[in-house]
């Protein structure tokens, strides 16, 4: 017996489900009932587990295009992961570009990697609960604009550049998602959403690793100047409220009021950096000024802001991208849950392994009888006798005379005689009335009618009795079957055409030339 | 204890196979006009996840039982020997040649088998039949005797008369039209033989009853599925901007009702295969649509934008582009470079949006037009396919697999929808709006299918 406990389907395993659902469809339920229920029998545990376990059972080694598909997908993901991280790292060389005139701005530093990414944050919203989101205004306008520069949606872009297997694979995932549509939305909303974090995180990751690359290996001078008149008390307020997260244990990268006036520096003239005034020329024509000024000034505190930058784009810029994208995982894997728990197919397959199954047809294959064929080309004897002899089979109900008027009527023979075979009688009274007509023929020509119920079958032990008469008659001698059908007056008249065509059948069989079939009028209705 | 078995004997052509096939629920057992279709015992278990409850015989029919009786008679044995005769006739002639039909039907009621003799009630009663009946009543085996009326006329009082006399139970039993609590009824009448197999025959009668209802939940849910589906379905064609969107109404709307109709097709055959009914051949007017007006158009851009996306994209960017210019001025601008920003984007992507369907890259355009029809609006179409698939599920659920005719759906589906009370009909109401504004199937399937589940119980 396997144990399986109910557990999250991963993605590869959604797609495997659905292949092999999708897999099953033609097949025929019995089949499958057979097949699932066997399984179902082997199994423990919640809907999920039992299903996957199933999954295990019944799909063939080789046939899963999830690999494939999964395998593209962490290729491209890898893919965005590269693109970010190298997107971070040129970021960082731009924005903590110094070549020795001017500092590296501080407040540009937070806009990029601090600012910039917060309003990013916004692609929070994506991520709230459909409910929530439709209470929001205007939230479906961020969403749709967001969603337009996603990084993630250029995954389907990416899948080009893959080798020809593994695109199938990824696309034939796109369009299984494009047919159930309303059904995989929202994996493929959290695939996205999650190629996008890993992005960020992987850009995020590139501007600190880039920032530390030009700290550990460059001479950077950091500032800070604002075209907007803030003063230092003012900034010091800004860095010491960003600090709190990190001040009690990290207090080197919370910078203080000295460094923050010591570090600033303006552009135009009536400016200043570290106390030097610049005398209005400007920042171009000041620049000997400035690079002197800077020479005055200790290294140390012009390099002082490295540890809050990197604090601040670590607390404010990787921080929240993480916790993003471990957000997004998980709800990238509460997605495929639902999905697979909504997968079509998948409510009759958890009841085709719970349900007992109830058989009650034949495992055996039928063997079927032939009941011959009429012969066209039996050669047919023509009747030379004028008179005939009755035999009533079987207790037809009709009287003697009433049979005897309706023969003689339809075959233009006259009746000698009417006796009884079959039905009631006994074998020895069948023999009887064989040997009393092949006396009767010996001592003058005779036809032997039979009249027989046309609606019941010819059985073997009719053709039994003809084939013995036969005998004891010799070649020659006319039998003439006549299957008669009683009328609701009980007139005797001709038979259904089914069931003439089931006696023509049976004498044919026989293969007797003298042994024919005749009938009677249609009975008037 | 083993579990019992029963054969179903009698003169061919009087329904045997039919009793079977209605019984084992299995279409596929052979029935014909002509006799002797059957040659060979051919046994039906019902099993429950294997375990056997109990086996029907189908028989082949008697074809010498005067001689056989002859046969018999002549072996002069008291009442105790009559079963040891029967035996030793079987083993004689087993082999022989002479008796094939007779010997193959009582091997199995000589291994214990209860006899079911079956008759038809439409035709006359004869003395033919008396030779078999003494020879099935020399066995010593319970017996039942069912009379089936094949054709129109009714004789079951001579049958009565004459089979009371020779079994110990007679019934009744329309093998073709017999509804599903005949069925059973006959069930516990087959326990009624024999004490020993009273409790097979009542756990049978439980199971089939409890299989009964899952079968209704299950073409429950198959008709709720198939219901949301074509609820839900559309085509759709993108075209070049050049194109006339009328030329491919015509075209457009014919794959929409094919896609319909075959949706509705597979729904049918779901719920045949749901009872086991896999041979039947149905006929049955295509399903029509009621609205006059199914086509909406959209543009599409590259990117697999539509017009909303794309509008507020060039929205989003141009506020940005604005943003920018009203960081640089200081705030002076009082945030009127974002708000005209905004505006320029959405205009140039209203606007401009057209454009981009005139542009080419690698010969493959940046947009164009998307013809969509359907999904169907009108507020009746719901209860159309849902009283046609009622409908459906009405004929096939009564019927017996021993019925061969074309199961033919007449254009009368509205009467079950009659008896769906105003709380389900609201229910409906709610669910048929649901996906008429955009819900997946997926999502509404369950509650669709308690209310159709209800719906076909009470029927």
């Amino acid at each position: 017996m396997v144990d399986q406990t109910d557990r999250v389907p991963t993605f590869a395993q959604l797609l495997d489900v659905a292949e092999q659902l999708q897999r099953d469809e033609p097949r025929a339920d019995g089949e499958l009932r057979r097949r699932d229920r066997e399984i179902g029998r082997r199994v423990e545990g919640g809907r999920r587990g039992r299903v996957l376990a199933w999954l295990g059972e019944v799909r063939q080694e080789g046939e899963s295009s999830a690999t494939e598909a999964i395998r593209s997908r962490r290729l491209i993901l890898s893919a965005l992961v590269v693109l970010g991280f190298a997107f971070g790292v040129a970021a960082s060389r731009v924005v903590f570009s110094y070549d020795g005139t001017r500092p590296v701005n501080t407040i540009e530093v937070l806009a990029v990697f601090v600012g910039a990414q917060a309003l990013l944050v916004l692609t929070a919203i994506a991520m709230l609960p459909a409910g929530v989101r439709q209470r929001l205004p205007l939230v479906g306008v961020v969403q749709d604009g967001l969603a337009v520069f996603s990084p993630g949606r250029w995954q389907p872009a990416l899948s080009q550049l893959l080798p020809q297997a593994q695109r199938e694979a990824f696309d034939s995932v796109l369009g299984r998602g494009r047919i159930h549509q309303k059904l995989f939305g929202d994996v493929q909303k959290w695939a996205v959403l999650l190629g996008s974090q890993a992005f960020g995180v992987a850009f995020h990751v590139g501007t600190l690793a880039g920032c530390l690359y030009l700290v550990l290996f460059t001479d950077l001078a950091f500032g800070w100047s604002s075209t907007l008149n803030i003063e230092s008390a003012e900034l010091h307020a800004v860095t010491r409220t960003l600090s709190i997260p990190w001040a009690s244990w990290f207090p080197e990268a919370a910078p203080s009021i000295s460094l923050i006036d010591a570090t600033h520096y303006f552009r135009l003239g009536g400016g200043k950096i570290g106390g030097l005034n610049l005398g209005g020329e400007g920042l171009g024509v000041a620049t000997e000024a400035v690079s002197k000024t800077l020479d005055s000034i200790d290294p140390a505190s012009l390099g002082g802001w490295w540890p809050f930058c990197v604090a601040a784009m670590v607390t404010y810029g990787l921080f929240p991208r993480l916790l993003m994208w471990v957000l997004a995982r998980y709800r990238f894997a509460v997605a495929v849950g639902v999905a697979f728990d909504r997968l079509p197919g998948l409510a009759d397959l958890v009841d085709r392994l719970d349900t007992p199954l109830v058989e009650t047809s034949s495992p055996d294959a039928e063997r079927i009888g032939s009941a011959g064929a009429i012969d066209p080309t039996l050669p047919r004897r023509e009747v030379t006798a004028r008179r005939c002899a009755i035999v009533n089979w079987a207790g037809l109900d009709l009287t003697d005379d009433a049979l005897s008027s309706g023969i003689e009527r339809a075959l233009g023979l006259s009746v000698v005689c009417v006796t009884g075979a079959g039905g009631a009688h006994t074998m020895a009274e069948d023999r009887a009335v064989q040997r009393n007509l092949t006396e009767m023929h010996q001592q003058a020509e005779l036809a032997i009618v039979v009249g027989v119920r046309s609606w019941e079958p010819p059985i073997l032990e009719f053709v039994d009795f003809v084939t013995e008469l036969r005998a004891e008659l010799g070649d020659g001698v006319a039998i003439i079957v006549v299957p008669i059908a009683l009328g609701s007056s009980g007139e005797p008249g001709a038979p259904l055409e089914t069931d003439r065509e089931q006696w023509q059948r049976r004498i044919d069989v026989v293969g007797d030339p003298w042994l024919s079939i005749r009938l009677l009028p249609e009975i008037p209705s | 204890m083993t579990s019992p078995v029963f054969a179903v004997v009698g003169h061919p052509n009087k329904g045997k196979s039919s009793v079977v096939s209605t019984l084992a629920h299995d279409d596929s057992v052979g029935i014909a006009a002509q006799a002797g279709t059957t040659v060979a015992c051919r046994a039906y278990p019902m099993r429950v996840d294997g375990e056997l409850i109990y086996t029907l015989m189908d028989t082949p029919g008697f074809q010498r039982a005067r001689r056989a009786w002859e046969w018999l008679q002549q072996q002069q044995v008291t009442a105790a020997e009559h079963r040891a005769a029967v035996v030793r006739f079987v083993a004689l002639h087993r082999d022989s040649g002479a008796y094939p039909d007779e010997c193959e039907l009582l091997v199995p009621v000589l291994d214990g088998a209860g006899i079911l003799y079956v008759v038809d009630g439409s035709l006359p009663y004869g003395p033919e039949y008396e030779a078999e009946m003494e020879i099935l009543r020399w066995t010593g085996q319970p017996s039942l005797a069912l009379i089936n009326c094949i054709g129109i006329d009714d004789h079951v009082d001579d049958w009565k008369a004459a089979l009371g006399q020779y079994f110990q139970v007679v019934r009744v039993f329309d093998a073709v039209n017999a509804p599903f609590r005949a069925r059973l009824d006959l069930l516990r009448a087959f326990g009624q033989l024999e004490q020993s197999w009273s409790a097979s025959l009542l756990r049978a009668v439980e199971i089939l009853e409890s299989e009964r209802a899952r079968q209704q939940h299950r073409a429950a849910r198959a008709i709720g599925e198939m219901l949301a589906d074509m609820l839900s379905k559309s085509t759709t064609r993108h075209l070049s901007t050049g194109d006339d969107p009328k030329q491919h109404h015509d075209a457009l709307e014919r794959e929409f009702m094919e896609k319909l109709r075959e949706r509705e097709r597979r729904g049918r055959v779901a719920v045949e295969g749901v009872y086991d009914h896999h041979l039947v051949e149905r006929s049955e007017t295509d399903v029509e649509l009621l609205d006059r007006d199914l086509f909406s158009t959209d543009d599409w851009y590259f990117w697999g934008l539509n017009r909303r996306q794309l509008v507020t994209a060039g929205a989003t960017s141009g506020a940005v582009v604005g943003g920018a210019v009203d960081a640089t001025l200081g705030g002076a601008s009082f945030f009127l470079g974002s708000v005209i920003g905004a505006a320029v984007g959405t205009a140039t992507a209203v606007f401009g949006g057209s454009q981009l369907t005139q542009i080419k890259v690698l010969t493959l355009p940046l947009g164009g037009l998307l013809l969509q029809c359907g999904p169907t609006r009108h507020e009746n179409f719901p209860y159309v396919v849902m009283g046609r698939a009622l409908h459906h599920h009405r004929s096939l659920a009564g019927r017996t697999h021993a019925d061969r005719t074309e199961l033919a759906l007449s254009d009368e589906p509205a009467v079950g929808l009659q008896q769906v009370d105003s709380d389900a009909r609201k229910s409906l109401d709610a669910i048929f709006r649901r996906l008429r504004s955009g819900a997946a199937p997926h999502e509404v399937s369950d509650e669709l299918t308690t209310l159709i589940e209800a719906i076909i119980t009470a029927e």
